[in-house]
């Protein structure tokens, strides 16, 4: 597979890798926070070859400031900055490949953007999400209270502790705030209206789940059950990696993660050569 | 800022690079070549690269940095990555930029097991670097290994929210370690890590070397290094670049990379006392 550097818009300001393929929907990475294009553990590159393998084009790109991007002379507030930024990598993408379409794949603050930027571009076919922003509801609270009262580890930390020996307790237990997601979250109200309008537009949604947010999201069903009022059930994937760190640190999370991906994006954009 | 991204080296080895063209018209500062630390730490050390080597073309001096083969954007995989290779790399870097920039003198500055490679590089390529700067070396290979294990630990006791011990039980002893933050290890350079010892600064390339650490790291490094040869100058150095912190802050140790342009770009000035 090639990949070949890229700058664009006219600027030049904004700088990428690109690699073709025969599929008419190419993926496209964004940053995870102030993490280069390439990912965290590089998880964007190994995504992008996998998808690569099955004949899916990609664009991997650092947001203007950001990784081996410039800021533009007048910058937008970073939010805006952001969608502005993905529009001309969608453009880039899609030119560069003849495409009809892209995959936005975020993570964090990176899913955030995508679906910021895939509500005012319809050039978005597809979002894969990577730990959004989760909403707490009574099913996954009690999922969370079963989880800990159930964890054998808690009960010999808790008789270690009663005999008086020397206890280790998770570095978090008890003391991360459940909402803390590490970012501001908008309304319950506001992600599910967006997440409905983006399916009503036909936009194919894979959201994935980790350990990170596992007092909120255990299960996919704690998400349809935050949402069930937009009816997501039918519109929206959901995978929970209950096991997993929020940047997939193991490397048999990467592997997971990525299987997943590539049989998603295979599954509903369409094997290579075959031109949706 | 003028960077021009590219892909160069061999066909088969395609390494990703960023070369940033000189500012200004200073024809004696040397041509630089930034070698980055390994894994995580290279996503890390990026921005502070990054902002190095603009500071560093501001002053005059054209600068090559570079991902390593299996790293970054460049060509291969995790398990593709190995000391021996990564030395390849250096040298396919400095010859690259040496064909850029037309000039004569090139310095190395390696950051980590970069600076390793940096070492290793210049003994197998004698005439190569004309000036080292080595920042936050990695001089032995074991010690390292042991403290990437550790910190593997750490950060996942932390990520999954479990006890250390319980974490530590299922990550292997240093000489099997197979994956660290999030990046395979394979066994060649797990090998090479624990064969690597490169404490006796004696046995360095006789090329002036700039040899900075941080106020955290091991104490007796400027008694070791300071003054321990003619061609060995230390600094003492401030600033996070590789902590868990570090990764999600934009914020550069400017004391450090003020330091190594005035090192390399001003070698007249002392940079940090």
């Amino acid at each position: 597979m090639r990949e070949r550097v890229v700058q664009f818009p006219e600027d030049g300001r904004l700088s990428g890798v690109i690699s073709e393929g025969p599929a008419s929907v190419g993926a496209l990475f964004l940053n995870a926070g102030v993490v280069r294009r390439v990912g965290v553990h590089r998880l964007n590159v190994k995504l992008a070859r996998a998808l690569g393998d099955l004949g899916f084009p990609s664009l991997r790109f650092d947001l203007s400031g950001q990784g081996d991007s410039v800021r533009p002379a007048r910058p937008l507030g970073p939010a805006d900055q952001a969608i502005d930024d993905l529009r001309e990598a969608a453009d880039a993408l899609c030119e560069a490949a003849a495409l009809e379409g892209t995959i936005g794949v975020g993570m964090c603050s990176g899913a955030d953007n995508a679906v910021r930027a895939a509500l005012r571009n319809p050039r978005f076919k597809g979002l894969v999400l990577l730990d959004p922003y989760a909403y707490p509801t009574r099913r996954a609270a009690a999922a969370d209270v079963f989880a800990r009262v159930s964890d054998p580890a808690r009960w010999a930390r808790k008789s270690r502790a009663l005999l008086g020996g020397q206890v280790e307790a998770p570095p978090n237990d008890s003391a991360q705030p459940v909402y803390d997601q590490g970012r501001p979250v908008p309304p319950r109200e506001v992600f599910g209206a967006d997440l409905r309008a983006l399916a009503d537009r036909g936009v194919k949604i894979l959201i994935v789940y980790t350990g990170f947010v596992k007092r909120l999201v255990s299960h996919p069903d704690h998400f349809y059950s935050a949402f069930k009022d937009f009816d997501l059930a039918a519109a929206v994937d959901v995978e929970v990696f209950a096991d997993t760190d929020h940047t997939f640190t193991q490397l048999i999370a990467q592997e997971n993660l990525i299987a997943l991906i590539a049989g998603w994006v295979n599954e509903n954009f369409g094997a290579p050569g075959e031109r949706v | 800022m003028i960077a021009d991204p590219l892909y160069f080296g061999n066909p088969e080895r395609l390494l990703y690079g960023v070369y940033h063209q000189p500012h200004c018209d200073a024809p004696n500062a040397p041509a630089v070549v930034l070698i980055a630390p390994f894994g995580e730490e290279a996503i890390r050390a990026h921005r502070p690269l990054r902002v190095l080597a603009e500071r560093l073309a501001k002053a005059g001096a054209p600068v090559l940095r570079f991902d390593y083969y299996g790293a970054g954007d460049s060509g291969g995989m995790d398990e593709d990555v190995c000391i021996e290779g990564m030395v390849a790399d250096a040298i396919s870097a400095h010859h690259e930029l040496v064909a850029m920039s037309v000039r004569r003198r090139v310095a190395w500055a390696g950051v980590g097991l970069g600076a390793a490679i940096a070492l290793l590089a210049a003994k197998q390529c004698e005439t190569s670097a004309s000036q080292l700067v080595l920042w936050d070396p990695v001089l032995n290979g074991a010690a390292y290994c042991a403290a990437l294990r550790e910190g593997h630990i750490d950060w996942l006791a932390h990520a999954l929210d479990r006890p250390r011990g319980e974490v530590a039980e299922r990550v292997p002893e240093p000489e099997g370690l197979s994956e660290a933050f999030g990046v395979a290890i394979s066994e060649k350079l797990r090998r090479e890590l624990i064969s690597l010892d490169l404490t006796n600064c004696s046995n360095w390339p006789s090329v002036p070397v700039f040899y900075m650490d941080d106020v955290a790291s091991d104490g007796d490094s400027e008694d070791r290094y300071g003054g321990a040869a003619s061609h060995v100058s230390y600094f003492k150095t401030g600033g996070d670049w590789k902590s868990n912190d570090a990764m999600n802050a934009h914020l550069v140790p400017l004391e450090t990379l003020n330091a190594i342009v005035s090192a390399i770009a001003q070698p007249n000035v002392r940079a940090l006392a």
